[in-house]
């Protein structure tokens, strides 16, 4: 006969996936950005706003924390390189995601549906990619020169 | 005995283009159930009211609907905690199609409840006797048995509301009470709908669903209980 002890632990019993996984890895996307660019945001913010100091913000401070195109970078360079990409990466794709469930909330015809998230996609992920470019090549020289003349 | 002016959002699609507030006085006791004045309109105003009511005790959950703008049921709230400047409005589940008056279709509520399998799933052999389980192991799901399925969850949800593809946070608190069973061994076939565009994470954790809960069943943090069980793929 099978006894009964209320005090054994329960184990942890596994359960397989289902099919769409998708689903499951955008929500865990959702959560584990979402907290990530928390982190990336407010140390921007407290770098940029108290560190640095609202009113002695200038463009030289950028172009010397991501260095110039084409020339070498010190570690400390490409740390804002990698931080800066980091968080343009996740707040874009975070935000794409946010607008696919708004999106899927409201147009209900499949093909609008898929146009608008289609265009929505591209434009995003087009500007993810431009900002990306730009983190990794740097600041341009002659931009630069010109800011830092002004 | 005090006056109540009812303000009832009234709609027979054979005979109404859009729906329109139908307004009542009735007298009755502050003590007396929001359901005791829809009984006093429809048996001695107006026998054309339609509402859906069966056992009047909070137990059935046929009498769900949105009393001040809040999914409540008539059976369970009083006229003294309903009132408001003498008045208290009433109008059928938002999200279901209206048939008449404060009676909507339930059936693409119940579709979804059906769709989580809402019953025991185990082939194996019990033996002898019924299959045993620690108190532990039947406290785990306790708080998702008390549900009646009154629908005042699902038809409080923005999702659901957006979406009536949407799974709903009563046939997840269904799901939960069976995924959650030490005994059960459905879980796999509940989670591939669980698990779909149109399941849980559909949720937004609005916690209406846990506001609406005439049974205080903690609505929200049993969809945060299946989630977790997907994402992790665990049952715990």
């Amino acid at each position: 006969m099978t006894t009964m002890n209320p005090s054994a632990p329960r184990p942890a019993r596994p359960i397989p996936q289902g099919r769409n996984r998708f689903e499951r890895a955008m929500w865990l996307f959702m959560r584990f950005s979402g907290l990530a660019l928390l982190f990336l945001a407010l140390s921007h913010f407290g770098f940029q706003h108290i560190i640095v100091g609202t009113h002695q913000l200038t463009s030289e401070d950028t172009i010397v924390r991501w260095g110039l195109a084409g020339e070498s970078i010190t570690l400390a360079q490409l740390f804002w390189r990698l931080y800066y990409g980091v968080m343009v990466l996740l707040a874009m794709l975070h935000g794409l995601n946010g607008l696919r469930q708004v999106a899927y909330d409201y147009l209900k015809n499949k093909v609008v549906y898929n146009v608008f998230m289609a265009a929505a996609a591209a434009l995003i992920l087009a500007a993810t990619a431009l900002g990306v470019i730009a983190l990794i090549v740097g600041v341009n020289a002659s931009g630069a020169a010109e800011a830092l003349a002004r | 005995m005090i006056k109540v002016h009812l303000k009832i959002k009234r709609f027979n699609p054979e005979k109404d283009k859009k729906p329109w507030w139908g307004e009542y006085d009735v007298e009755v006791e502050p003590t007396d159930r929001v359901l005791d004045a829809l009984h006093e309109v429809k048996w001695n105003i107006d026998g054309t009211l339609a509402l859906r009511r069966s056992c009047a005790h909070g137990v059935c959950g046929s009498d769900a609907m949105r009393i001040n703008g809040r999914n409540r049921l008539a059976c369970h709230r009083l006229i003294r905690d309903e009132i408001q400047n003498g008045q208290i409005t009433i109008e059928p589940l938002l999200g279901l199609r209206v048939i008449k008056d404060l009676i909507v279709d339930m059936e693409p509520f119940f579709a979804h409840y059906r769709s989580i399998m809402p019953y025991l799933v185990n082939d194996t052999d019990p033996g002898p006797r019924e299959r045993l389980q620690s108190p532990e192991d039947r406290a785990r799901f306790d708080d998702t048995t008390k549900c009646i399925l009154c629908a005042a969850c699902t038809t409080s949800c923005p999702s659901f509301w957006a979406r009536g593809e949407y799974v709903g946070p009563a046939a997840i608190v269904q799901a939960h009470r069976f995924i959650f069973d030490s005994r059960d061994q459905g879980a796999a076939e509940r989670l591939e709908v669980l698990g779909d565009s149109n399941g849980v994470w559909r949720c937004r954790t609005v916690f209406n669903c846990t506001e609406a809960c005439p049974r205080g069943i903690e609505v929200t943090k049993a969809i945060g209980e299946v989630k977790q069980a997907i994402a992790s793929g665990k049952v715990r």
